[in-house]
């Protein structure tokens, strides 16, 4: 294919997107083009406040010193010492080679994927619930939310593992053949470079595979490619930094680091919170953390509240409601399965729902099962990215029935986005003002 | 006007992972962009944490009584008034410009190179020079970066460019600590 035909094809695509679009704006009733308003605000807020003086403060904050310096490593060809696979560093390192060893240049692959986020998001509402709206939910969501908006302006790689996740489920959810279990497989092996709490999405994608039905069972053990991608990203970032780039030199360095954290599971941290808690937010970590005069600059962790409390209602209700199917009077055992899978697959739920809340789960769990000191909020940032795709699906489907009640609800995500924006996004405030907007103490530094 | 024809696209398997490489491509593409529009380079400094425009910081030199002939940068660009000593061609500057606001590549004791003007006009420094390596403490007002520059470290050397922007600034109120 020539590239005049390439660019024929996209700027047929473009137009048509653009045709969908009004055409989806001409038939809209006013508060669903009201809604859509709020959400483009959420979006282009979103962007803003991704983007705007990333590169401040201009030296290290909270965790960079650890990466930094070893992304710097890779382009001096020297050894990387930090403890995590080697992948995220070699991200900044390509930010540091565009623009010098500065803060812009280490935060500029976390603001690229924290975009990105944004856009997978919306393709992946679009793909589970098959509808855009579904899809413009989810991505105005994670736009107006402060944890993926802190995790956007700071060079950490959870936002960067948090973007990978997400699009090795749209290549899950896209795979047809053993052709997409392959990608869906790089892309988890790509992801578990990043760091190692990655690999747990092979759970959902492989059930996301085999409940949508179009992959043949045998084509899930492609997955093991999952290690042999890792291990080549790891070799080539051995090569890079002239170490010994054999298999044994791989197996030692790998061993001895999962010795390192095994035993750093047994240390305390000041900021450490249980897994229980993250899901209410209850100990957000304040990651950009500047402190000029009488003013402060923060960036803090805490997600936007009206999204993050709609999804742990939704659970608590979705919990009630099984519990109360199942110890129903009423019918021997297989009339209580039945009442379960009724509620199951029935709206709101459906399978959709259902395939998120597995990757919730599959991403929260093993957090819960270890249970050691040496656990964070931002642990549960890709867990939550999969709670606010959800979100998207459920909102765009009551819009259906109530669209003036989901009108309120996404005009409240916005207010408080625009309330919450100056701890999320660096805003100089006095101290009094940080105090007033972080309300619970512990969401103080 | 014709009807347009809406083409749905359908995309394969392949395609939509792919798509998503294309969208991070673009992304990163834009926000290039963006950074070059806001002159982050003018900002910050990449030598040294926390060192960006318009602050001060004490520095701490360790120079010999050579390095005023020795030290010296090539860059055509001026800066609030300083400039170096070469022409970005590496031809001496004419007319010469007045030794306060000639700059020239220094590298602290912590080992990070800047560029500074007014060292050896400064009062601290008019005296007569140890004869051996001595040590420098000045305050750098950091006026700039610049990126497009070479440096020369010996007398007879040639201009190397440097791979990194630096910090330009004033160094005043320079002693020599007893």
């Amino acid at each position: 294919m020539t590239s005049l035909a390439v660019t024929a094809r996209f700027a047929r695509a473009a137009r048509s997107a653009w045709q969908r679009v009004t055409a989806a704006w001409a038939s809209a009733s006013p508060t669903e083009r009201a809604t859509t308003v709020f959400l483009g605000l959420m979006i282009v807020g979103g962007i803003l406040l991704r983007i705007r003086a990333i590169w401040y403060p201009p030296e290290f904050t909270f965790d960079e010193p650890f990466f930094v310096p070893n992304a710097h490593n890779y382009l001096l060809g020297i050894k990387d010492s930090n403890d995590h696979p080697p992948l995220f560093k070699m991200f900044m390192s390509v930010g540091i080679l565009l623009f010098g060893y500065n803060s812009a240049g280490w935060r500029f692959p976390a603001l690229c994927f924290g975009i990105l986020s944004m856009l997978l998001a919306y393709w992946l509402g679009r793909a589970y619930f098959r509808t855009a709206r579904a899809g413009l939910m989810a991505a105005a969501f994670v736009a107006a939310d402060g944890f993926f908006i802190s995790y956007s302006r700071v060079g950490l790689m959870d936002g960067i593992l948090t973007s990978l996740l997400l699009w090795c489920m749209l290549a899950a959810v896209s795979a047809r053949t053993w052709r997409g279990v392959l990608v869906t497989a790089l892309l988890a092996g790509i992801a578990t470079s990043v760091k190692w709490s990655g690999v747990f999405i092979v759970i959902p994608a492989a059930v996301t595979m085999l409940v949508l039905g179009r992959v043949r069972f045998w084509s899930l053990l492609i997955f093991a490619a999952v290690p042999v991608v890792q291990a080549a990203v790891w070799l080539l970032a051995l090569r890079l930094s002239h170490e010994p780039t054999n298999l044994a030199s791989l197996w030692h360095l790998v061993k001895d680091l999962v010795l390192h954290h095994v035993e750093l599971n047994r240390s305390t941290n000041p900021l450490n919170s249980s897994w229980y808690t993250w899901p209410i937010f209850y100990r957000p970590v304040i990651i950009k953390n500047t402190t000029h005069g009488v003013f402060r600059f923060y960036a803090s962790t805490v997600g936007n509240p009206v999204f993050w409390i709609a999804v742990d209602l939704f659970l608590v209700w979705s919990f009630i409601q099984l519990v109360a199917r199942a110890t129903a009077w009423g019918g021997g055992i297989r009339a209580r399965l039945a009442r379960l899978k009724d509620f199951l697959v029935g709206k709101p739920v459906g399978k959709p729902t259902l395939l998120l809340l597995a990757g919730w789960a599959a991403l929260l769990a093993p957090w819960s099962i270890v249970r050691n000191k040496f656990s964070f909020t931002h642990y549960y940032l890709p867990s939550y990215a999969f709670a606010l795709l959800m979100l998207g699906g459920l909102v765009a489907h009551a819009e259906r029935k109530w669209p003036r009640a989901v009108l309120v609800f996404v005009g409240l995500g916005l207010m408080v986005a625009i309330y919450l924006a100056p701890i999320w996004g660096e805003f100089s405030l006095r101290e009094h003002t940080v105090n007033r907007l972080l309300i619970p103490p512990t969401w103080r530094p | 006007m014709a009807p347009v024809e809406v083409v749905r696209y359908l995309p394969n398997e392949v395609d939509v992972p792919l798509r998503a490489l294309l969208a991070l491509f673009l992304i990163g593409f834009g926000v290039w962009v963006i950074f070059a529009w806001a002159r982050y380079d003018k900002n910050a400094a990449q030598t040294e944490q926390g060192w960006h425009k318009g602050t001060r910081q004490l520095i701490e030199l360790t120079l010999v009584r050579e390095d005023h002939d020795r030290l010296a940068c090539a860059s055509d660009l001026t800066v609030e008034g300083l400039n170096c000593g070469y022409d970005a061609a590496s031809r001496p500057r004419v007319p010469t410009p007045d030794e306060a606001h000639v700059l020239r590549p220094y590298c602290n004791v912590k080992n990070e190179v800047l560029l500074g003007a007014g060292l050896w006009d400064s009062p601290g420094m008019r005296g007569a020079l140890p004869t051996e390596r001595f040590t420098v403490v000045c305050n750098l007002d950091i006026v700039g970066v610049i990126k497009s520059v070479s440096t020369r470290w010996e007398l007879n050397g040639k201009f190397d460019p440097t791979k990194q922007s630096l910090p330009v600034g004033t160094l005043t109120d320079c002693v020599i600590p007893q």
